[in-house]
C-alpha cells in the first residue's frame, strides 16, 4: 500500500521537474514570451513593493547597522587615522585634481555632460543571493530600455537587463554574467572585463602577452561594435598585473571606479535620437 | 471552486515576493545575505500538506520568485519542488511536534535548497556560482532561514486551515502521509 501510494506521487513530480528544466532551456537560448513575463511580474508587485519600501527600509538599514557594528568600528579607527594623512596630502589632491580634470578631457567622457541620460535612483538591491543587480526607480514609462548603459560620475555600473513601466533591473559590471570591452589608456591595448561575483575586482581576459600594463592604469569601456557601452567610459584602473612566460594573455584584475555597495543614484544612458 | 487554504497561500506568496524584492533586497540582510523567505513557506506547506503538494507549491513559489530573478527562469523552481517534496516526506517520519521542528525544517531546507540552487543553475550555464564564496552565503541563508521558519510555520499552518465546511473536499485531492 505504501508502495502503491509513492508510486502515485512520482507522476507529479516528474512532471515538475519536466516542466522546469522545459522553462530553463527555454529562457537559456532567449524567450521573448519570458521577458515579458517577468516584465509583467514587476508591474504588478511594484506598486505594493514603493510602499513597503517607504515604511519598512529604515527598520532594514538598522538591522544591517547592527550587523556591520564590528567592522564599522575597525573601520572609523583606520579612517581617522587616514583623516591625518589626507590632511598632509591635501595640497597635492588640488593637483591631482586639476590633473583628473584633465584626463577626463583626453578619454573623452560623453556621459559626464548628461547631455540624453535619464538620472534614477536606485530603489532596491538584488532580491536575491547569487547576482549582482540593482532596481532603478525608472522604467520605460521614462524612455529607459534593455541594454542601456548605466553610469555614475565616477564611472561605468552596468547596464540594463530588464524594464518595467516604472522600474529597471540593472546588471552590475561586478555580476560574472557582465562583460564589457575595455581598453588600456596608456597603450590603448583591449581586453573583455568580467565580474568575479564579488565587488571589489573585475578580471581582464584576452590582455595581450606583449603589451606592458602597469598598476594603476586606467580602464575605459572600448566601445566595440554591437557592444552596448559607448567608448570611454571608466570602469576601473588595473590593481594587478601577473605575466607567466609563455601564456596566451596577461592575468590583469581592475578596481572597479564605482562603489557598488554605496550606490544611490545612477544616469542611464539613452541612444541619442537618431544614432545607432 | 477555489478553496479558502488556496486564496490564503496565494496570499502569503505575494507578500513573500514583495518583502523578498523590498525589505531584505535592500538592507535587511546579514552578514550580507538575505534568507530565502520562499523556500521557508514551501517547507512549512510541505510538512503540513505533504510531499505532493509540498512540491507543487515550492514549484508554483519558486516560478514566482523566478520571475524576478537573472538566473534562468525555472532554477528556483525546481529546486523549491524538490525540497518541497523531500520535506514533506520528512514530515510524515514526526510522531509528534516539537519546538524545534521549525528551526530544523528551515535551515535542512535553507541547505538543501540553496545547495540544489547553485548545483541547477550551474548546470544551466552558471558555473561561476560553484565556489566557496557561494557555500559560505548557502550557510548563512539557512541560519537566516532556521530563525524565520518559527515565524513562517504558523502562518502556514494558518493558511493551510481545512475550513470546517469543505474538509472532505481539501482531503480527497491531498497526499496520504506514510
Amino acid at each position: 500500500m505504501v508502495a502503491y501510494q509513492r508510486a502515485n506521487r512520482r507522476p507529479v513530480l516528474v512532471l515538475l521537474v519536466v516542466t522546469a528544466v522545459a522553462l530553463i532551456t527555454l529562457d537559456v537560448r532567449g524567450s521573448g514570451p519570458i521577458s515579458v513575463a517577468r516584465g509583467g511580474a514587476h508591474d504588478v508587485v511594484d506598486p505594493i513593493a514603493r510602499v513597503f519600501d517607504a515604511v519598512l527600509s529604515p527598520v532594514g538599514d538598522w538591522i544591517d547597522g547592527i550587523t556591520s557594528a564590528t567592522s564599522l568600528k575597525d573601520e572609523n579607527a583606520r579612517l581617522r587615522r587616514r583623516l591625518d594623512a589626507a590632511r598632509g596630502q591635501q595640497a597635492s589632491a588640488r593637483a591631482a585634481v586639476e590633473e583628473n580634470k584633465e584626463l577626463k578631457k583626453l578619454l573623452d567622457l560623453p556621459f559626464v555632460d548628461g547631455a540624453n541620460a535619464v538620472a534614477a535612483p536606485v530603489v532596491d538591491g538584488a532580491p536575491g543571493n547569487f547576482e549582482h543587480t540593482v532596481q532603478i526607480g525608472k522604467g520605460a514609462g521614462d524612455g529607459v530600455g534593455v541594454d542601456m548603459p548605466v553610469v555614475t560620475g565616477a564611472g561605468l555600473v552596468g547596464r540594463v537587463i530588464q524594464v518595467s513601466r516604472d522600474r529597471a533591473t540593472v546588471l552590475l559590471v561586478s555580476d560574472p554574467q557582465s562583460g564589457v570591452g575595455v581598453k588600456f589608456g596608456k597603450t590603448g591595448t583591449g581586453g573583455v572585463a568580467k565580474g568575479r561575483g564579488d565587488t571589489s575586482t573585475l578580471r581582464v581576459d584576452f590582455v595581450d602577452p606583449d603589451v606592458e600594463v602597469t598598476k594603476g592604469e586606467v580602464v575605459a569601456s572600448a566601445g566595440l561594435e554591437n557592444s552596448p557601452f559607448p567608448a570611454g567610459i571608466p570602469v576601473g584602473t588595473v590593481s594587478k598585473v601577473t605575466r607567466a612566460l609563455g601564456d596566451l594573455q596577461q592575468d590583469v584584475l581592475v578596481r572597479p571606479l564605482v562603489d557598488f555597495s554605496h550606490l544611490d543614484y545612477v544616469k542611464v544612458l539613452r541612444p541619442a535620437p537618431g544614432g545607432p | 471552486m477555489i478553496s479558502l487554504p488556496r486564496v490564503r497561500l496565494a496570499l502569503l506568496v505575494v507578500a513573500v515576493l514583495v518583502l523578498q524584492t523590498t525589505v531584505f533586497s535592500a538592507g535587511l540582510r546579514v552578514f550580507g545575505v538575505m534568507p530565502d523567505l520562499g523556500l521557508v513557506l514551501t517547507v512549512a506547506v510541505a510538512f503540513s500538506l505533504g510531499p505532493e503538494r509540498g512540491a507543487v507549491f515550492g514549484f508554483v513559489t519558486g516560478l514566482a520568485v523566478d520571475l524576478f530573478l537573472s538566473t534562468p527562469l525555472g532554477v528556483s523552481a525546481l529546486s523549491f519542488a524538490l525540497v518541497g517534496y523531500g520535506a514533506g516526506i520528512v514530515a510524515g517520519g514526526f510522531l509528534r511536534p516539537s519546538r524545534w521542528v521549525a528551526p530544523t525544517m528551515g535551515a535542512l531546507g535553507g541547505l538543501a535548497g540553496g545547495v540544489l540552487f547553485v548545483g541547477i543553475a550551474a548546470v544551466a550555464g552558471r558555473e561561476d556560482l560553484l565556489s566557496i564564496a557561494s557555500f559560505r552565503v548557502v550557510l548563512i541563508a539557512s541560519a537566516y532561514d532556521a530563525l524565520l521558519a518559527c515565524a513562517v510555520f504558523p502562518m502556514a499552518r494558518w493558511a493551510t486551515r481545512m475550513p470546517a465546511a469543505e474538509p472532505e473536499a481539501w482531503l480527497r485531492s491531498s497526499t496520504v502521509r506514510r
